[in-house]
């Protein structure tokens, strides 16, 4: 039997099954709002990487023992500090994008992915395994990041990483409409290559535990009927902020 | 006093539909979805959320004034910002001591207080609007804007969920993420196609 701290099942529930930003629904924001180019993508994915890592470990250390209303204010003042250094040093590397990092990581000071993992997961966690659960989940913010922005500068623009790919462009994919339905497509595949871990299999109810659309699911359906909503999933929903988050 | 006022409802009304930070902007969708799931009384959250845009951007709108040098720089701007919302939101939590507010009605003003700078981030890049009535109309606008987009989120994914003929593959974010993605696409129709 698989252990819940298993390195191997945590980096996989991380990247796929628990992705932050597909499955999880958290950190959308920063990558609808101005992430279109593979370099946006990289610096995102950085600096939130950077903030999980940093505020994970400083809840598992000592920000866990605070009220919860303290604990979501330390968030921010810890991570805008570090928002305000990759401003400065993205403005100064990236001139051309500077318009998008200026209005991309401002985003990332109160981003849901820094603050509910920490509500999530940190709490009641150690640092080893506290370490592992962020770096996973970092993992799988990267991963889609950079997916959904390589997808969009070959849409946008018709190049990757700046390299002329193809003569087509269409700018309107530069809108979150376009992200958003990437993003959906990606959820529905990562479901149909996962769907022993994810609907079918005996992880169904962690994932269940763990997923925003906990109510939604819940809902009465052909196939079960009831739409009953057990104690433990009020629990789930309940503990978890809404955002901040 | 008609102009004053129809300049603060055109500014709301622009925030609100045409320029909808959530859909067009993809600014605050996560909370958006998050919060559809669990808010019953949306009109509360609209309420403390135009109250903290107010606040910070009337507070950044005087410190611009007073350091408009500071003001020029994209970091300067981002730090000008970011400590009017830690006073926002401390000022909040004592508000909320002083009052007794329950735990829900806490949590909600801490949501809020923190989505201020996200709903908030034209502010950031563009500047706080040119006067004090359009930062009015324009927070207002905002807190609808979120409002709306949290009830359509949520009509949106009841009905999904009741639907028996979504493939498996597609429940959950995926359905959600497409749908929230085709009020998104209505959106930039409604706004003539320009992001925020």
């Amino acid at each position: 039997m698989e252990r819940k701290t298993d390195p191997a099942r945590m980096l996989k529930a991380g990247i796929f099954t628990e992705n932050p930003l597909l499955i999880e629904v958290t950190g959308l924001a920063p990558v609808l709002a101005g992430v279109s180019t593979v370099y946006e993508g990289v610096l995102l994915a950085a600096v939130s990487t950077l903030q999980l890592m940093i505020v994970s470990w400083l809840t598992a250390l000592a920000l866990k023992r605070l009220p919860a209303s303290v604990r979501m204010l330390c968030y921010f003042v810890i991570a805008a500090p570090i928002t305000a250094g990759a401003l400065w040093f993205g403005g100064a590397m990236f001139r051309n994008e500077a318009a998008s990092i200026y209005t991309v990581l401002p985003l990332t000071a109160v981003s849901s992915l820094t603050a509910l993992h920490c509500e999530r997961h940190m709490t009641d966690a150690g640092g080893g395994e506290g370490a592992l659960r962020a770096f996973s989940s970092a993992l799988g913010y990267t991963f889609a990041v950079l997916l959904i922005s390589a997808v969009r500068e070959l849409t946008v623009y018709g190049t990757l990483a700046g390299l002329r790919i193809s003569g087509l462009a269409a700018p309107a994919a530069k809108l979150p409409f376009f992200g958003l339905l990437l993003m959906g497509f990606l959820a529905a595949a990562i479901n149909g290559t996962f769907r022993n871990d994810l609907l079918f299999g005996g992880a169904e109810k962690n994932f269940m535990a763990h997923s925003v659309l906990l109510r939604y699911r819940q809902a009465p359906t052909a196939q079960d009927g009831s739409g009953e909503e057990t104690p433990a999933a009020e629990a789930a929903v309940g503990s978890v902020p809404a955002a901040g988050e | 006093m008609h102009m004053l006022l129809f300049e603060t409802l055109s500014a709301a009304l622009a925030a609100a539909v045409l320029h909808n930070a959530v859909f067009t902007g993809g600014l605050g969708i996560t909370e958006a979805i998050r919060l559809s799931a669990k808010q019953k009384k949306l009109w509360i959250s609209a309420l403390f959320l135009a109250l903290f845009l107010q606040a910070t951007a009337f507070g950044s709108y005087y410190l611009t004034a007073l350091f408009p040098a500071a003001a020029e720089s994209a970091v300067w701007r981002f730090c000008m910002y970011a400590g009017v919302l830690i006073f926002v939101f401390m000022l909040s939590l004592l508000l909320a001591l002083l009052f007794h507010a329950d735990e829900t009605m806490q949590r909600r003003m801490r949501v809020c207080a923190l989505n201020t700078l996200v709903l908030g981030a034209p502010y950031l890049t563009q500047g706080t609007p040119g006067s004090p009535l359009q930062i009015a109309g324009t927070a207002l606008g905002a807190a609808v804007a979120f409002v709306l987009a949290m009830s359509l989120l949520r009509l949106g994914a009841v009905k999904l969920g009741e639907n028996p003929s979504v493939p498996p593959v597609f429940r959950g974010s995926a359905a959600l993420l497409i749908y929230a993605g085709i009020l998104a696409l209505a959106f930039a129709g409604i706004a003539g196609a320009q992001a925020i």
